[in-house]
């Protein structure tokens, strides 16, 4: 069992995370206890599992926030293109 | 001090290069953000950062209407209308390269033909598109087996577009009197695959020194008969170029080129088998890539010769021309004025995208000529094939030069979300763009006037260096 501490700013994105982390490693358990992750391998481990196990959390946290702080252009960029009158 | 604008840095030689949301830059001492943030600022640098509109004095509010201007002018939703199509009537082929990325079907199989109904639904598909300028591409398979219907295609396309040009992707293994009709006829050419020496052909494509041979002739003949604007030929460069870069850049001066694209072989098709270790090797391609830079340098003293992505580059960063290479650029807008229509009568956002469902890697097909574009899919695959949100991309300081490859990720990875620095493309445009701004920095007059040349595709051009300071 392997626990990480999640920086008070991505508290909000751990769920989301949660979710693609038990995608790229469905070998292993992933829970969370408010700001605490926990993760158990299911098996023998891999020598290299925390390691890319934390590599992978901090990089999907990251992700999820940086997905919803920039949604707003994101949909700039997908929306309808404007007339030329609106323009 | 905080600044009014985004802006992204990263160190190089003994600088900082900073870059705003356009793209703009400059060099500044390695300290600066730091000092930046300190409120503690030379005269000279508040000047540049303000230049640069990352500050923005309060009697200088428009400086934020022209940024947001010259944002909207780069990356502003556009309305789809087709500018270029990648047409495969067949994928039945007459050669068996050994980094064939379509899994191409043998030349007598049947079932892997457009049909007269295909044609029908190819010509109510353009009919129901919005087309301005079309260039129509034809690739295969070998297209040539075909040309029968490629002539047929001709007719539908310009009943549909007054302004249209075609050009037919051949091995050239053989000359159909058909195609040399054609390539008379205007705003026809041909595309061909030249990898290097006639041994080097021999064994990545044709395993026979005569068919490679034929080949050189077929390719010679076409081009003094008709001349360079009738045929162009690309290279793949796989393990058995890779240490020789000479033999190449000879091959192709000697051909007449005046421009190569060093193309490394795609992770797809039989290239991920056959080709393994050259398709992931970054390190070996760049180390490949600087000699044959430092060989094309030299033939530049002596007459015009471009590598065809490094000065795509330069002119995307120092003349802001606009992007039309479809692996390289944000948003990718994949399916807004570029799609490739399959045998099968399949649509697809790219080549690539083809050939990873091809090889049943992963189903990247959007659609087809009978129920038309899936517009949810090609949505959702759009709304990830972007830079200027990506997290990694958007602190990057050459975000707003570069472009975004998810459809290479997905090949490579299997998947477009880790990181990028990770990834064979983000190496791949870190390094050339450290190489440019590397010779900016360094004021490497060698290096700027060639890239002025490349600028002006002229082999004398003006001596402006400012557009690199």
């Amino acid at each position: 069992m392997h626990e990480f501490i999640v920086p008070g700013d991505y508290i909000h994105f751990i769920d989301h995370a949660i979710v693609r982390l038990s995608f790229l490693f469905p070998s292993s358990e992933v829970t969370r206890e408010e700001s605490l992750i926990k993760v158990k391998y299911l098996g023998n481990e891999p020598l290299d599992f925390k390691e890319s196990f934390k590599e992978e959390l901090f990089n999907q946290l990251y992700r999820e926030r940086i997905y919803q702080d920039t949604l707003p252009i994101k949909h700039w960029l997908f929306s309808e293109p404007a007339t030329k009158n609106e323009t | 001090m905080k600044p009014n604008s985004h802006f992204k840095f990263r160190k190089l030689n003994n600088e900082l290069l900073v870059s705003n949301e356009v793209g703009d830059f400059n060099f500044f001492r390695k300290d600066v953000v730091g000092r930046f943030y300190d409120a503690n600022l030379d005269d000279n640098e508040l000047k540049d950062f303000k230049d640069l509109s990352i500050l923005i004095d309060d009697d200088e509010k428009w400086k934020y209407y022209s940024l947001a201007r010259r944002v909207e002018q780069k990356y502003a939703p556009t309305k789809r209308k087709i500018s270029y199509l990648i047409l495969i009537p067949t994928l039945r082929c007459n050669l068996s390269c050994s980094y064939c990325q379509v899994s191409r079907a043998p030349e007598k199989a049947k079932g892997f033909d457009w049909t007269p109904e295909t044609l029908k639904k190819f010509d109510h598909f353009l009919g129901e598109s919005d087309i301005e300028h079309l260039k129509v591409e034809f690739q295969g398979g070998e297209p040539t087996l075909r040309l029968d219907l490629v002539e047929d295609i001709i007719a539908i396309t310009k009943k549909h577009s007054s302004s249209c040009e075609f050009v037919i992707c051949s091995n050239m293994v053989e000359l159909d009197p058909k195609l040399i009709e054609l390539v008379e006829t205007e705003n026809f050419s041909i595309s061909t695959s030249i990898d290097g020496s006639l041994d080097t052909m021999t064994e990545n494509r044709t395993f026979e020194d005569n068919t490679s041979q034929k080949v050189f002739d077929n390719f010679q003949y076409i081009l003094n008969r008709f001349g360079p604007e009738k045929i162009a030929a690309l290279p793949t460069i796989t393990e058995t170029q890779i240490n020789n870069p000479e033999e190449l850049i000879n091959t192709y001066t000697s051909l007449g080129f005046q421009s190569i694209f060093l193309r490394p072989v795609n992770y797809m098709g039989f290239a991920r088998k056959q080709h393994k270790d050259a398709s992931h090797a970054i390190r070996e391609w760049n180390e490949f890539y600087v000699k044959a830079l430092n060989l094309i340098k030299e033939r530049n003293k002596l007459h015009y010769f471009e590598e065809f992505y490094l000065a795509m580059l330069v002119r995307e960063i120092f003349s802001r021309s606009s992007r039309g290479f479809v692996d390289y650029r944000s948003p990718s807008r994949f399916l807004n004025n570029y799609l490739v229509i399959d045998f099968d009568e399949k649509i697809y956002p790219s080549d690539e995208a083809r050939m990873l469902s091809r090889t049943r890697h992963v189903d990247l097909a959007m659609g087809s000529l009978e129920e038309g574009i899936d517009e949810h899919k090609a949505q959702n695959m759009n709304l990830w094939a972007e830079n200027q949100t990506h997290p990694d991309c958007m602190h990057c300081v050459y975000q707003p030069y570069c472009g975004i490859d998810i459809v290479d990720d997905m090949s490579r990875y299997d998947r477009f979300d880790m990181a990028k620095n990770k990834t064979w493309f983000c190496n791949r445009q870190m390094f050339l763009f450290d190489f440019i701004f590397d010779k900016v920095q360094r004021q490497d007059k060698e290096w700027l006037d060639i890239f002025l040349r490349w600028i002006s595709r002229s082999a004398t051009p003006i001596h402006s260096y400012e557009i690199f300071s």
